[in-house]
């Protein structure tokens, strides 16, 4: 071997070896960043494929109500087919189609998946909005390709589609990790025949799906689910011993546990009372015990009761609320009494009445002697200074003995709800402006070893 | 025979003049084919008989630059006639730098870049792609002589972060 050799490719051109580097295999232009530190600076570029009303007809189109949708939908199949004839690759990173499409159009989809795929494309989404759950377009899961020899398709999303198995023919293994399902009529064998290809699958996404009564959710290698739904009285059994995040929101959704989950982290954003009730009350008493995280959305009006089990592990509170005039912020307490080792507490509290002050209507019961012996971090987003928001944070300050940081923040968040409303409002009401707050503060956390911060 | 045309087509040339300071007379139609040539001349300005310098490349590589481009414009319409045609075309690209050695192929891509000849460009860096592709990364390193500027232990890190792309990788072939 020479020792001599020209570096003759260190003589070309970035631009010729990105070329060159664009007519390999995916895998060889991620395997050759090792070749020389030169090699791996050039960007072999990946492309993200968007199809919509948007990019395709340069408008938004209100699918409702539309006269001439058949000829849109058809219009668009043509336009999104030539754009993929002329397409030069080499390959995609992302393949996302967001129309009105229904099972009428499924030969050009089928196809447009089938390119994806041949593109090594790393996600698909169908975002399809489709009402009519009759047309739905059907799914060929067997499109999808195999592990082997490789492939880099990690994630679908399907929206208003529909699964297309049969249980004589189950679907092809495949590499999905992430599955997300949206407004999908969901049967026991779809979903299990789906569930059981997915042998890499970490992450389940049911929205607004429908399924009858109980739903069994079986998948040896998950570790999130998220179940977002407005379905009354539905039940899902999980069945997944991996699984380490769950994420609720709607109504009330019986979750019932088939073996325990090593369950970490939880999301619960109830719309109902009862939800949180109902949820609480069917978890397994070897399940609670393991939160590490928990974020509570509280979309009513009920103070927070002072039964509440023991979260045992728990380590960072994540507290969300409206603050409803009759919502006992103190009630908070309460929670925060279950957990003994809490850590972290973010609250949040996005005030929708007109008054800052609450007029308490249920007198809660809570104890005024727990020492917070682990608690370290307190924040808390959109403060007002409003009197029953100094109560808690004094009564914090008192009680957190470990406190090392409270932040409060003042400034206006990315809530929706604050676009109309008059600032004028808020100055009406009883609250206290930074500086007040910093000094009546100031005089509590004399002894304190925290640090305040108000921003 | 056929008989005789009553316009003679004019036999328009090009000369350019390579950096070991040859002069070559081109067809214009196969000129033509150069982009940066065809840029030089426009549609109207400098005038035809003009010599145009092209002092990046050298005799040897612009022989074999005219050579396809001589041989691509003849196929390339029949190409569009039919399957036959198509055939002979896919044929031509398969055989055409199946001699040349690796170092061979940067030379001329270097001259086609320059003149701008992208039918000879895309031909060119997909055979060096193709005698690449799925090869492991130490052959390609010996391959174009690249020193890897990496530490042990960035390299490791690295392999382990694309773990997937070197899943079923061919095997080096042998020295000789």
């Amino acid at each position: 071997m020479a020792s001599e050799e020209v570096d003759c490719i260190s003589e070309l051109p970035d631009e010729i070896v990105t070329h060159i580097l664009s007519y390999l295999p995916v895998a060889d232009a991620f395997s050759f960043k090792l070749v020389s530190r030169r090699w791996s600076r050039i960007q072999v570029p990946l492309s993200n494929i968007y199809f919509s009303d948007e990019t395709i007809f340069g408008k938004t189109i209100f699918f409702e109500g539309c006269s001439n949708l058949e000829k849109l939908k058809s219009e668009f199949v043509d336009k999104v087919d030539g754009f993929l004839n002329l397409f030069r690759g080499p390959y995609l990173n992302t393949f996302m189609v967001d129309f009105c499409l229904d099972n009428e159009s499924a030969p050009a989809i089928d196809k447009w998946v089938s390119f994806a795929v041949s593109m090594q494309v790393e996600s698909i989404e169908l975002a399809f909005n489709n009402t009519n759950s009759q047309t739905l377009y059907k799914f060929p899961f067997d499109l999808l390709p195999e592990p082997k020899p490789f492939t880099r398709l990690k994630r679908l999303k399907l929206s208003a589609c529909s699964l297309l198995l049969t249980p004589e023919s189950p679907p092809p293994f495949n590499c999905l990790k992430t599955l997300e399902l949206k407004n999908l009529p969901l049967d026991q064998t779809s979903l299990d025949g789906v569930l059981s290809s997915c042998l890499d699958l970490e992450w389940l996404t049911l929205e607004e799906c429908e399924w009858p009564r109980t739903l069994c959710v079986s998948s040896a290698g998950l570790r999130g689910l998220r179940v977002h739904h407005h379905l009354p009285t539905s039940t899902i059994e999980l069945n997944a011993t991996q699984l380490q995040t769950i994420d609720l929101k709607g109504r009330a959704l019986k979750l019932s546990f088939l073996v325990v989950p090593p369950l970490e982290r939880v999301h619960l954003a109830f719309l109902n009372p009862y939800a949180a009730k109902i949820f609480f009350d069917l978890l397994p008493a070897e399940v609670r015990p393991k939160f590490q995280i928990l974020s509570l959305k509280w979309f009513t009006a009920n103070s927070i009761h002072a039964r509440i089990p023991e979260f045992s592990c728990l380590k960072q509170l994540d507290f969300f609320s409206p603050i409803y005039r009759e919502f006992d912020l103190l009630s908070i307490t309460n929670l925060l009494n279950a957990c003994p080792m809490l850590q972290k507490i973010h609250l949040n509290m996005n005030i929708s009445s007109r008054h800052s002050e609450s007029r308490i209507i249920e007198k809660v019961e809570y104890s005024n002697n727990m020492k917070y012996l682990h608690l370290e971090e307190i924040e808390i987003s959109r403060f007002r200074g409003t009197s029953n928001q100094m109560k808690l944070v004094i009564y914090l300050l008192n009680n957190a003995v470990a406190l090392k940081l409270i932040t409060l923040i003042y400034s206006q968040c990315e809530s929706h709800d604050y676009k109309w409303r008059n600032v004028e409002h808020l100055s009406q009401s009883k609250l206290l402006s930074e500086k007040q707050v910093h000094e009546l503060l100031c005089k509590v956390m004399i002894s304190h070893g925290a640090e305040l911060i108000i921003c | 025979m056929s008989t005789e045309e009553d316009t003679v087509q004019e036999k328009k040339t090009i000369s350019l003049k390579t950096s070991d300071d040859e002069v070559f007379e081109l067809e214009e139609n196969v000129a033509m084919e150069f982009g940066t040539v065809k840029a030089f001349f426009g549609d109207d300005g400098v005038p035809r008989d003009m010599m145009m310098p092209i002092p990046n490349v050298h005799s040897k590589e612009l022989t074999r630059i005219i050579d396809f481009c001589t041989k691509h414009l003849d196929l390339k319409p029949k190409a569009e006639l039919d399957e036959a045609g198509k055939k002979e075309l896919r044929k031509f690209y398969k055989e055409y730098m199946k001699e040349d050695t690796t170092e061979r192929i940067m030379e001329l891509i270097l001259a086609a870049d320059y003149l701008n000849v992208n039918d000879f460009l895309d031909l060119l860096n997909q055979t060096v792609a193709d005698r690449i592709s799925n090869k492991s990364v130490e052959y390609v390193r010996k391959l174009f002589g690249i020193e890897s500027d990496y530490t042990p232990e960035e390299e490791e890190a690295l392999r382990e972060q694309y773990a997937w792309a070197f899943e079923g990788v061919d095997e080096d072939p042998a020295e000789d």
